[in-house]
């Protein structure tokens, strides 16, 4: 029975407070208030650097259920500012269990909220869109003054905050004898299950910071390129669009996910809209325009292309989400790219469209005969 | 591709009589496909030989068979309405494999008709064992090491191969019937032989024990276009071991890390594509707790109980959506009807956790194995939805009627603690209030995983209550106690017992919804559950609509049980329909996931929860209902009757002090007095001395009960001073608080009544007669409409009776009576101020829509203005005969002997011009199959022995051998009827009663017994050999006389006209 008294608040942007119990480090952080319908997968999703600034409400009321370990990790730690569950599970059961998730956001300095209806402010966020908001363990004396830092708060330079400082690595597929091809990652944000799922296809990898210089992903000679997922506003980083136009302008097969499809858009001329409230979830379906097929896809964005931007010259909607209509990935036509708001597959997340690497290291093989 | 062209006519076999391991979800599963199909403009001709379901009702199809479900009668359906094509999804097993014949014979081939939902190659790769084996193999999911054997000897080489324990399962049986566990050679011979036998194919697979595994389901849909979603994934409380349907069962898995969720999600939807269902399918796998392998347990390509939770527990319509498949359209094109503006092709998200409680028969079968394996046993279940296990937990353990409103079981808790820890290991339908005892005890939670393997993670939050009750118990009541006991599911009632204090400010419950999104979408469909939030969504609900219409709450029936089955859901759901048509909103409270009426459109609102006292109350301060509605939903709304009358509601209909004087002995007394009706002579006692007297008094047989029953629970037929002393033991060592009733036992024509009344006039749509005489109860007696012998005079008295007892009770609505005809004179024994078992058949076959006419007259309308008359309705062409079905296959130990006690699950109806021919076709339909000639075994009681000459003597000119132990055999020769003597058991050990059941000599078992229920008696163990044996088995002299007749009768079920119902 978890019997702490220490009671945590989180105040929203429009001044709606909730008070529960604390879980997690103490403090106080500011961001964004978003929320995952994901039943599982609570760890994958705290190391998720696409997180980062945000504060991630939970669905699901019982979080913690098996754990945290090791291995589950997207990246190496913790990005986002704030973390909010029902209730959380002093007692977890897996084999693979290493510790609660208390203990957890504990060492990631992660301040934790429970113990409040969460379904309720789903239902705010759900109503007035996503929005900003303090979590904090210190009692809020003056709301006023807390809800000017809040409408003050800006989240700026996230994909730099996450790849700062990142190393270009270059890693040799085991499978075979020779790898078949040789793909870079231009890292945004949150790119290791991709680079697992290239490895895994007997594809070597390079990992890009996307601050180098364009010229040194031209020098490592790579027959196609993956933009990974990554947090923020995809209009942000002119620097990181300028490289990216640069690639497309080369002709290197590219393959946008989440982050890089958005600014793959933006780099060929669409733009970008934040959505009300964004995709969070295992559980999105997308639907394949050609052939009519649905899928079942984990998402995790907050902005969107803005379909009205779409140049039918440049590119056309491949993929669409099937509950609100709005643009799921792109092929294109003049440049070899296929994107995706979705995540095709990754560690642990749904399997249905694992397909889409095979049709990316297809495009790149006809790319490299011709 | 919207709905395909070729499809007009549309076949839909249901799923036949209740029995264990096939209850009301297929009713649930038919109805929604009905409306699915009618939706669509579709003609829809329907077979059922169920009269207790909805889906038999007229507004579902346009032509109804309430017939026999075999295949000949199937196949002349077929060819009388030519359909186009077939559904065979929908109706469980019983449906399923019907369509399979059909096709595999080239039948539907031959006319024309397409199969929907299934191809026989796809459920040949599920069924056959081996078939199944290899296709698993071929798509590399791996399989539990198993093998095909159509052999004994097979089966045991085998398990010297893979070790015991082995699992045994029998191809193509209902639930698992006839598979074990066999821990050595000796017990798999046994079972082996048995799943052999009751195999249609002769063939089990023989499987290596996994007991101890995590048990994890999942529920896929898939269309023709390979789209393929899973709608829930589920976790069993108890491992592997424990067959689902008698597991208590949480939604969604909540023990599995993402990688694992992932792997076996990934491997159910490979499983779904390989197999190429079209539809629903159940996906069951066993996950070894310590690594991640796993093994593919059991595939099932049809709607089944599990979709049945999963469509409840996620808000889902799985049959609505496979049907819809089934006829053409892929899950982009289908929309989702809770949130109206999402498709079908999502997972669902889900914001709270689903309980499923199993309800046991065990109650009423105190001598039944109560050990749980791989056979099902529970009659039925309940649901409950709460924001966290605990919550949940508690929900259900006091939804499901136990008497309990915590994990204690007192009877555990005199256990020492070594009792205690002894018992772990048994596995029964206890073994969650034994872990609890053990729990409080402080075994530590490790120990008890060791033990019963149930995982550490719901042991866990099983300590959680336990410490919180120990909290309460040290009497200091802060707020934040409170509030925290509220949220894990304890009643205002319980925290009062056991902290001692009286609670000042009673929270009442917050309603949140059920909308398939977690929220991310706002939906249309409003589905509640209650927990203790600020947030109450259904008021917001309620206010937002704002709607002016009069609210009724109606009360359901909860979990199906022996006694209180579907009936009373069909009795609910019309009411709530008639409601809606009277410009009402109908809202429904009801716990139980396999029904029509927690279908999340049946009302205007579904509320999910328990039906205590406490669910009530806080369900009437959110709606603050018009009024409520308690007379359709068994005793489980009734007794709620006096409570809400002390509230200050509005009880719509017979009121609170009318059902009182119907159930109390002593008002029910003055009250029959001032009618001037006579009933049984009977006496009031308290103790042994007390009773012996009265019985003395009364002269035996006489009738013993405790005096609150229901289903005849705990009522038996005193022969001598003897039984008398036995059963006041067995009564005052449970510390009966009530007393104990004793009536004089006349043995006469059963009739029973069902009657409309507005409290001055009445209309009796029918009068019905037993088979039986008094004494079996009124369930599980062959009944038939209209009565068949009874005298103008008597059925004069029988109305005026009716009328008098009515109008006296000023009832309003439905009223059920059973009166016993005895010398000429009728007697009255019972008085239901409530809906009845007999309610939905009498409405069919008469036409009269009895739930609707009582819900107008609960409302306020005159049965005058109605325009179906008063007095007796008038008689149609049609003799229809109600034949009772059992589940003594599933039940080990079980006494067959019918009496006082209900013991069947279900029923069939058979509708004929000729009284015989309906009761062969219920006879057929129930199961028999009428086989002549052959060889009857009779062994009865003293008393019988006389009557049983006329029935011996019938089946003895039929072509007959007729057996008999010793007694019987010279009494029966000695009047001319030649019968083979046979020995006792403790005769002859090779050669005696059981033996010559053994042989397959034996067709009909004629066994009426003194004394019966023990299975150490004799008497039990030959009818049990019979229900081993599959041997039609007699436990009445009249039911065996109405078969003889039967089969003397020179026709057979191809002779009887198919009657379509809906021209009645």
């Amino acid at each position: 029975m978890i019997t702490t008294e220490k009671k945590a608040w989180l105040l929203l942007e429009d001044g709606t407070l909730f008070e529960g119990k604390s879980f997690g480090a103490e403090g106080s952080a500011i961001g964004e208030v978003i929320f995952s319908t994901s039943m599982a997968g609570y760890q994958e999703d705290l190391t998720d650097p696409t997180y980062y600034g945000q504060i991630l409400t939970q669905t699901f009321p019982l979080i913690g259920n098996y754990g945290v370990n090791s291995e589950d990790m997207s990246s190496d730690r913790c990005y986002l500012q704030g973390y909010i569950v029902r209730e959380w599970c002093d007692n977890p059961s897996n084999f693979r269990s290493e510790g609660d998730i208390d203990r957890f956001l504990k060492e990631q300095g992660v301040v934790g909220l429970c113990g409040i209806d969460t379904r309720h402010l789903t239902k705010i966020l759900r109503e007035k869109g996503d929005m900003k908001g303090l979590i904090t363990t210190e009692a809020i004396s003056n709301k006023a003054n807390a809800l000017k830092k809040i409408s003050k708060h800006t989240a700026k330079n996230a994909i730099k905050a996450v790849t700062e400082g990142t190393p270009l690595v270059s890693e040799t597929s085991q499978l075979g004898a020779k790898a078949q091809l040789r793909i870079g990652i231009l890292n945004l944000g949150c790119y290791d299950y991709l680079k697992t799922e290239m490895l895994s296809r007997n594809c070597d990898t390079v990992i890009f910071n996307p601050n180098q210089p364009v010229s040194s992903i031209f020098d490592n000679k790579v027959h196609g390129i993956i933009l990974s997922e990554g947090p923020g506003n995809p209009s942000e980083d002119k620097e990181i669009i300028d490289t990216i136009r640069e690639l497309a302008k080369a002709g290197i097969p590219m393959m946008g996910v989440g982050l890089g499809h958005e600014m793959l858009a933006i780099a060929t001329g669409m733009k970008c809209r934040r959505m009300h409230h964004g995709h969070r979830g295992a559980s999105q379906p997308v639907v394949d325009t050609l052939s009519g097929k649905t899928y079942i896809t984990f998402q995790n964005h907050g902005y969107a292309v803005n379909e009205e931007t779409i140049d039918d010259d440049v590119a056309f909607i491949r993929y669409k989400n099937v509950n609100d209509n709005s643009c799921e990935g792109l092929n294109y036509k003049d440049i070899p790219a296929i994107s995706f708001q979705f995540r095709p597959q990754g560690e642990g997340s749904e399997q249905d469209t694992a397909f889409l690497y095979d049709e990316f290291i297809e495009m790149v093989k006809r790319q490299a005969v011709l | 591709m919207p709905l395909r062209s070729d499809i007009k006519k549309v076949l839909v076999i249901g799923s036949g009589p209740i029995v264990i391991g096939q209850a009301a979800e297929f009713d649930y599963a038919g109805t929604q496909a009905c409306r699915a199909l009618k939706e669509e403009g579709l003609e829809v001709v329907l077979i059922n030989s169920n009269p207790a379901t909805i889906m038999t009702d007229k507004a579902m199809a346009d032509k109804i068979y309430i017939e026999p479900l075999t295949l000949d009668v199937v196949k002349r359906v077929i060819q009388i309405e030519k359909p186009d094509s077939v559904l065979s999804t929908l109706g469980g097993q019983t449906g399923l494999t019907l369509s399979m014949q059909l096709a595999k014979e080239g039948f539907l081939a031959a006319n024309g008709v397409k199969l929907l939902g299934a191809n026989p190659e796809t459920i040949d790769k599920a069924e056959d064992r081996q078939t199944f084996k290899d296709t698993m193999e071929a798509i590399g999911e791996p399989c539990i090491p198993s093998k095909v054997v159509n052999s004994v000897d097979d089966a045991v080489a085998f398990a010297e191969v893979i070790r015991y324990p082995v699992i045994v399962r029998p191809a193509f049986t209902l639930g698992g019937t006839g598979g074990g566990i066999a821990g050595n050679e000796e017990e798999l011979r046994d079972i082996a032989r048995n799943g052999l036998r009751l195999s249609p194919i002769t063939q089990v697979l023989i499987e290596k024990c996994i007991s101890g595994w995590k048990e994890i389901e999942f529920e896929v849909i898939r269309d023709r276009n390979d789209n393929c979603i899973t709608v829930c994934s589920m976790e069993n409380f108890d491992p592997v071991g424990v067959h689902t349907g008698d597991s208590i069962v949480v939604a969604p898995a909540v023990t599995l890390s993402n990688k694992e969720y992932q792997m076996l999600r990934t491997a159910a939807i490979n499983i779904v594509s390989e197999l190429k269902v079209e539809g629903g399918c159940n996906c069951q796998f066993a996950l070894y707790p310590e690594s991640m392998e796993y093994a593919v347990i059991e595939v099932n390509p049809r709607v089944s109980r599990s979709s049945a939770l999963a469509s409840k527990a996620t808000g889902y319509p799985i049959a609505k959506v496979a049907t819809k498949i089934a006829i053409g359209y892929t899950l982009d094109e289908i929309i989702n009807a809770v949130t109206g503006t999402t498709y079908a092709c999502f997972e669902p998200a889900i914001d709270y956790l689903v309980v499923k409680f199993p309800k046991w028969p065990f109650d009423k079968f105190v001598y039944a194995k109560r050990t749980l394996g791989t056979q099902m046993k529970a009659t039925g279940e309940v649901m409950s939805i709460g924001t966290s296990f605990e919550q949940g937990i508690m929900k259900a353990v006091r939804g499901v009627e136990l008497g309990l409103d915590t994990l204690t079981l007192p009877e555990f808790e005199s256990l020492s603690d070594k009792e205690v820890e002894d018992s772990l290991s048994i596995v029964d339908d206890r073994r969650i209030f034994m872990v609890y005892e053990a729990l409080k005890r402080g075994v530590p939670v490790e120990k008890i995983h060791e033990i019963t393997m149930i995982d550490e993670w719901f042991l866990y939050k099983m300590r959680n209550l336990t410490q919180l009750e120990e909290e309460l118990k040290k009497g200091k009541l802060t707020d934040e106690l409170y509030l925290q006991a509220k949220k894990w599911g304890y009643l205002d009632s319980t925290i009062e017992r056991l902290s001692g204090k009286k609670i000042k400010k009673p929270r009442f419950a917050a309603y949140k919804m059920v909308d398939t999104c977690a929220a991310e979408f706002e939906a249309k469909t409003p589905y509640f559950y209650s927990t203790y939030d600020d947030e109450n969504e259904a008021k917001e609900f309620i206010e937002k609509q704002n709607s002016d219409k009069k609210k009724v709450i109606v009360f359901g029936s909860g979990p199906i049980r022996i006694g209180q089955g579907i009936e009373f859901d069909y009795c609910c759901v019309h009411c709530v329909w008639a409601l809606k048509k009277a410009g009402y909103e109908a809202v429904i409270a009801n716990n139980n996931p396999e029904t029509v009426s927690t279908d999340f459109d049946t009302g205007d609102r579904l509320y999910f929860d328990p039906l205590t006292k406490e669910d009530v109350r806080n369900l009437i301060e959110t709606e603050k209902p018009y009024g409520v509605v308690v007379q359709f939903g068994g005793q489980t709304a009734i007794k709620l009757t006096k409570f809400l009358d002390e509230l200050g509601v509005n009880i719509l209909g017979t009121s609170s002090d009318s059902i009182d004087e119907a159930e109390d002995r002593e008002r029910f007394d003055e009250l029959l007095e001032r009618c001037g009706i006579p009933r049984p002579k009977g006496h009031t006692v308290f103790t042994t001395e007390e009773a012996l007297k009265a019985a003395n008094d009364l002269g035996y047989p006489v009738l013993l009960r405790p005096s609150y029953v229901l289903g005849g629970q705990n009522m038996i037929i005193a022969h001598s001073d003897k039984d008398v002393e036995e059963y006041m033991a067995i009564i005052t060592s449970h510390e009966l608080e009530n007393p104990v009733l004793i009536d004089k036992y006349l043995m006469g024509t059963e009739v029973e009544v069902d009657a409309i009344s507005d409290g001055e006039d009445y209309l009796i749509p029918g009068i019905m007669e037993h088979i039986e005489r008094a004494g079996v109860h009124s369930g599980d007696s062959i009944s038939v409409y209209p009565a068949q012998t009874l005298s103008h005079h008597i059925r004069r008295t029988l109305i005026e009776y009716t009328g008098r007892l009515a109008r006296e009770l000023k009832v309003k609505g439905l009223i059920n009576i059973q009166y016993v005809v005895y010398n000429h004179e009728v007697y009255v024994i019972e008085v239901n101020p409530r809906s009845s078992r007999t309610v939905p058949y009498i409405s069919k076959v008469t036409g009269v829509p009895m739930v609707a006419l009582a819900t107008e007259i609960i409302l306020g309308k005159k049965l005058k203005d109605l325009g179906y008359g008063t007095g007796l309705y008038p008689e149609g062409e049609y003799v229809a005969v109600k034949v009772p079905v059992f589940s003594f296959a599933k039940l080990t130990n079980v006494d067959t002997l019918l009496g006082p006690e209900m013991k069947s699950t279900g029923e069939v109806l058979g509708i004929a011009k000729r009284f015989d021919e309906a009761l062969l076709k219920g006879l057929v339909a129930s199961g028999n199959q009428m086989k002549k000639p052959g060889g009857v075994f009779i062994s009865v009681r003293d008393t019988d022995k006389q009557e049983v000459l006329e029935v011996a003597d019938k089946f003895e000119s039929m072509g007959f051998t007729i057996y008999a132990t010793g007694g019987t055999a010279q009494l029966l020769n000695r009047n001319m009827i030649a019968a083979n003597a046979v020995k006792k058991i403790s005769e002859d050990r090779d050669n005696n009663v059981l033996t010559l059941l053994d042989s397959g000599k034996v067709d009909y078992v004629i066994s009426t017994s003194e004394k019966g229920r023990q299975p150490a008696r004799d008497s039990v163990k030959i009818r049990r050999k019979a229900v081993e044996r599959s041997i039609v088995c007699l436990t009445s002299i009249d039911t065996a006389n109405a078969i003889a007749d039967v089969l003397a009768m020179d026709k057979t079920i191809d002779d009887v006209e198919l009657i379509d119902i809906t021209k009645i």
